[in-house]
């Protein structure tokens, strides 16, 4: 996947990534926002285009919501609820 | 020990009215019978699969949400994996009840083939 590519500088030995703002996990900001497997709208922005689940690094999820989120894709997944990967292509 | 669990099982779509009625009255039955207690039985009608299960693009969503206990579920799982009609069921244990009424809908992304409802004259 594409990482984002920080500056590279020669100074010092640890390259340092710009500041970015420390990402809030949405469960815990927004608390009516339920985590179901019913419900595919709120899984898919945690998957990827090619149907991946998005590493809590990037989503920016609590570990315990992570963790929720991620049972909740295997089981929608698991109903064809939400695609396992890209293209299922049917002959 | 009684455990509220809900299932949702996906069933060919192209199945007739008393078929899908026999099916829904087996379960019905089969939850009576084993003294589980159904709390709702929904059609979330045709839509269509996010990936081919068992060759078949499109599938009816039925949901059923039950209090039982172990034998009941593995009674109904037995039934449903011994169904041809049936694609696929997936059984999950609630820990707790849903405060929210299920979001049934999500979406109905494909058009649902021709809803049998209002066939009447």
């Amino acid at each position: 996947m594409s990482e984002e590519r920080t500056p590279q500088r020669s100074s010092g030995p640890r390259k340092r990534r710009p500041f970015q703002r420390r990402k809030v996990c949405r469960f815990c900001a927004d608390k009516d926002l339920v985590i179901d497997y019913k419900d595919p709208r709120v899984l898919r922005s945690f998957i990827t285009e090619r149907g991946k689940i998005i590493p809590r690094r990037i989503s920016g999820n609590c570990s315990k919501h992570q963790r929720e989120i991620t049972e909740a894709i295997k089981r929608a997944r698991n109903i064809a609820l939400i695609p396992i990967a890209s293209k299922h292509v049917i002959a | 020990m009684v455990r509220m669990y809900e299932t949702i099982m996906i069933v060919q779509p192209d199945l007739g009215e008393e078929e899908l009625k026999g099916l829904s009255t087996r379960v019905q039955d089969l939850i009576g019978s084993m003294n589980g207690e159904l709390h709702r039985l929904e059609d979330w009608g045709v839509r269509k699969l996010a990936y081919p299960v068992q060759k078949s693009q499109r599938g009816r969503y039925y949901y059923l949400r039950f209090d039982g206990d172990a034998a009941l579920i593995a009674e109904l799982e037995r039934r449903l994996r011994l169904n041809d009609k049936v694609l696929r069921y997936q059984s999950v244990k609630l820990e707790k009840e849903q405060a929210v009424p299920v979001p049934k809908a999500v979406a109905t992304e494909a058009a649902p083939a021709a809803e049998p409802e209002s066939a009447n004259e």
